[in-house]
């Protein structure tokens, strides 16, 4: 701004001129910056700045993340983020997926839809994990929300094909239907062909996932939707569909990226299919057909002699899931030696070492590998080892994420997966046997543990097993500033371990350990992180009450939460499950009676 | 002024700090303010109180490269690449998005509004709070009390 103004402009001396982010100015523009602060990390910050800006940030949130159901109430989420159009709300721990968490511990959705109900009527998403919502819930979303699109289910129980077909029937701009890993309440004979409930017309379907819908349906009402879903990219059928079905759907679907197939047989056992025809080939023709498929699931009941037919697909995919596919090497390797771009790849250790050693040969892209076991027991065969994970080690130093149950390890397989794969930011090692040493020295396998702590710089999650002293949790402690989440299962000496871990891990939000040795005072010694963490689970330990009652007593904003698996169970010294997570509400009313709030 | 076959009309702006400007009219219909001066035939120079010749001249040119696109003179892709690179210097950390956010808003130039925002957005994203209130020159003006609240609430609900 000159001084040679003529005048008339609005130039002047700088006293008159409002500071570039007056109040007023800021505000019409905040929200025009604001629009494209998507991540939750970034948002929480923009509210931190100043009042005005807590205030434009509250108002412009669309997407609201509730990690922990229980830390925050439905009204108080709601009172400040007043225009969400997309939620996502976490519940049971995760070892609950182990079945450790009885039967209507809680993470009730009912409280949540029935305050959005009212309060968010342009919602358009919503996504559970780990949460209980009944078919009345379900109902709910279908009749409050008339812009509602994406229902992803993960983890979660409570509901029925009886909510289902009120969702199909009624969500007329529904886009995504992801059942993922769910448990379906219905009784085989109740149930109700809710496919056959969408609507007659032309549907806005991208995505339907129902896989663990174990219930039969009308397939020709699957056929016909499919047929008037022209946005449909992903289909993942239950094993209701055999191939020759699945040929009929891709059929009608050639747009599809991706296929989660049913059972991967033809539906008329006994040589050659009842039809008489060659269905091996007549499915080969189907997969050649198909020019933008990327990823495969499914695979249930596979018969062997189906597979040849998706070769003509794997050299395009990214992502091909084979654990619930029982292939021998043998059988795996004619498949994926084609995979050329797999970035990620499930499979079931029925492949063995050797099938993983074809993997490691051909997938040099790859990020992401799960093994999952057969026989998920201590005294299993097992016929995944430390061979194989070396072979993926060497063969695959992209890997960005590794889970792999088996039932032997060495500590310098791990050591040079965590030289060869620097990348790594999940590693997640379940030995199953119970305290296994390193199957060649016999020494514990805290070395192994210690190198991926040290050496992958980028590791937020973290699994260990086997034998492992206290000198693991050290290394864990010193090394792993960057871990989120870790997960302990059968493994330490002493209370020390967990103390190297809290007081190490400057980072971690979410810790659960099952089996193994520690006590009061080690959970003492965490008083101080407690509210920095999302929740502490501990089962099968050495604690007592009294212990839990101390630390609850001295965190008052800690809910400490005793499990019992029966009622009986619960006036015992000895607490066998615990679990406590910071909230910023009074603890729960809607507990169970199993569970003691201390 | 003559008219030729194809008419190019001007209009003269005036910048808050007095100079001149002379711009293609379909080039300034970009903006709706001055869109609505035009179409009330207020007479030249056009003023615009609150965005100074440096800004303006900015927004002049990025006017005019859109209409170049429009004509399919230069591709989406080239203007793109101008306003990520020339006008908005999205990549260096005193480029000039924030004068041009304030002056689009001004102006009522929605695709320059949206541009801009997405270029602090792009920018401010991974900062810290305080790197937040530097780069804008804000103060906090939070009670010590409601900020730890605030910074509580994320920390234990929403994250």
């Amino acid at each position: 701004m000159s001084e040679e103004d003529e005048g008339g402009g609005g130039g002047g001396p700088e006293s008159d001129i409002a500071p570039p982010f007056s109040d007023q100015v800021l505000e019409n523009v905040l929200e025009s910056v604001l629009q494209f602060l998507t991540s939750r990390r970034d948002r929480n910050a923009a509210s931190l700045v100043c009042r005005s800006w807590y205030r434009a940030e509250a108002r412009t949130r669309r997407d609201l993340f509730i990690g922990n159901c229980y830390a925050v109430s439905p009204r108080r989420a709601i009172r400040r983020f007043s225009c969400v159009r997309a939620v996502v709300l976490k519940g049971k721990p995760r070892f609950a997926d182990f079945s450790l968490v009885p039967h209507g511990w809680g993470a009730h959705f009912y409280p949540w839809v029935v305050d959005m109900a009212s309060s968010y009527p342009f919602l358009e998403k919503i996504c559970l994990k780990r949460m209980t919502i009944k078919d009345d819930d379900l109902s709910l979303i279908a009749q409050s929300f008339p812009f509602f699109k994406d229902l992803s289910l993960i983890c979660c129980d409570g509901f029925s094909t009886v909510g289902l077909a009120i969702i199909a029937e009624k969500c007329r701009c529904l886009r995504v239907l992801d059942l993922i890993e769910d448990y379906i309440e219905d009784e085989e004979d109740d149930a109700v062909d809710w496919i056959s409930k969408f609507p007659e017309t032309t549907t806005t379907l991208e995505s339907l996932v129902f896989d663990c819908v174990g219930s039969a349906f009308n397939f020709d009402a699957l056929e016909a939707l499919v047929s008037r879903s022209p946005r449909l990219r992903q289909l993942r059928v239950n094993h209701h569909v055999a191939v020759e079905q699945l040929r009929r759907l891709m059929a009608r679907a050639p747009q599809l990226t991706h296929l989660g197939t049913g059972a991967f047989r033809s539906a008329f056992p006994g040589p050659g299919g009842g039809g008489g025809g060659e269905p091996e080939f007549d499915l080969l023709s189907s997969f050649a057909s198909s020019k933008s498929l990327v990823c495969l699931s499914g695979f249930r009941e596979v018969e062997p002699e189906y597979l040849p037919a998706i070769y003509p697909v794997c050299a395009t995919l990214t992502s091909l899931n084979f654990s619930y596919a029982y292939l021998t090497a043998d059988e795996l390797k004619p498949v994926i030696c084609h995979c050329h771009n797999l970035q990620t790849f499930w499979v079931l250790d029925t492949v063995g070492d050797e099938g993983l050693q074809a993997v490691a040969e051909t997938c040099s892209d790859l990020r992401e590998l799960r093994v999952f076991p057969l026989d998920a027991t201590e005294d299993s065969e097992g016929s995944v080892s430390d061979i194989g994970l070396q072979a993926i080690s060497e063969g695959c130093p992209k890997l960005r994420s590794i889970l792999y149950f088996c039932q032997r390890m060495t500590n310098a397989a791990v050591v040079a997966m965590s030289k060869n794969c620097p990348d790594l930011v999940v590693f997640r090692l379940c030995i199953m046997g119970r305290h296994r040493p390193d199957r060649i020295t016999g020494e514990p396998m805290d070395e192994g543990f210690g190198a991926i702590v040290m050496n992958c710089k980028k590791l937020t999650r973290l699994s260990v097993s086997g034998l492992l002293t206290d000198k693991a949790f050290e290394y864990i402690g010193k090394y792993g500033k960057l871990v989120r989440t870790l997960s302990v299962a059968f493994a330490g000496d002493s209370d020390l371990g967990l103390r190297y871990v809290l007081e190490g891990c400057s980072r971690l939000q979410k810790l659960e350990i099952r089996d193994s040795p520690f006590g009061d005072s080690a959970l003492l010694s965490g008083l101080q992180y407690y509210y920095h963490m999302r929740f502490l689970w501990m089962s099968s330990c050495k604690l007592s009450i009294r212990g839990c009652r101390d630390v609850a007593q001295s965190l008052p904003h800690l809910v400490v939460e005793v499990i019992n698996d029966t009622v009986e169970d619960g006036d015992t010294e000895n607490v066998e499950k615990l679990y406590m997570y910071r909230s910023l509400e009074v603890p729960r009313d809607d507990m169970p009676p199993f569970v003691k709030i201390l | 002024m003559e008219t030729s076959t194809c008419s190019k009309k001007i209009v003269q702006l005036r910048s808050s700090d007095g100079q001149l400007f002379e711009v293609d009219e379909e080039a300034a219909m970009s903006s709706e303010i001055l869109k609505n001066m035009i179409e009330m035939g207020m007479p030249s120079p056009l003023p615009l109180y609150e965005v100074d010749a440096t800004t303006l001249a900015m927004i002049v040119e990025s006017w005019n490269r859109r209409l170049q696109e429009k004509r399919g003179e230069i591709t989406e892709a080239e203007l793109e690449r101008w306003e990520e690179e020339e006008l908005l210097k999205s990549k260096e950390p005193d480029g000039d998005a924030i004068c041009v956010l304030l002056a689009a808003n001004y102006l009522e130039d929605e695709h320059l509004i949206d541009r801009a925002g997405e270029a602090i957005a792009h920018h401010i994203k991974d900062m810290t709070v305080e790197e937040v209130r530097d780069y804008f020159e804000i103060e906090n003006d939070f009670e010590r009390e409601e900020e730890e609240k605030v910074f509580q609430q994320n920390a234990w609900a929403f994250h």
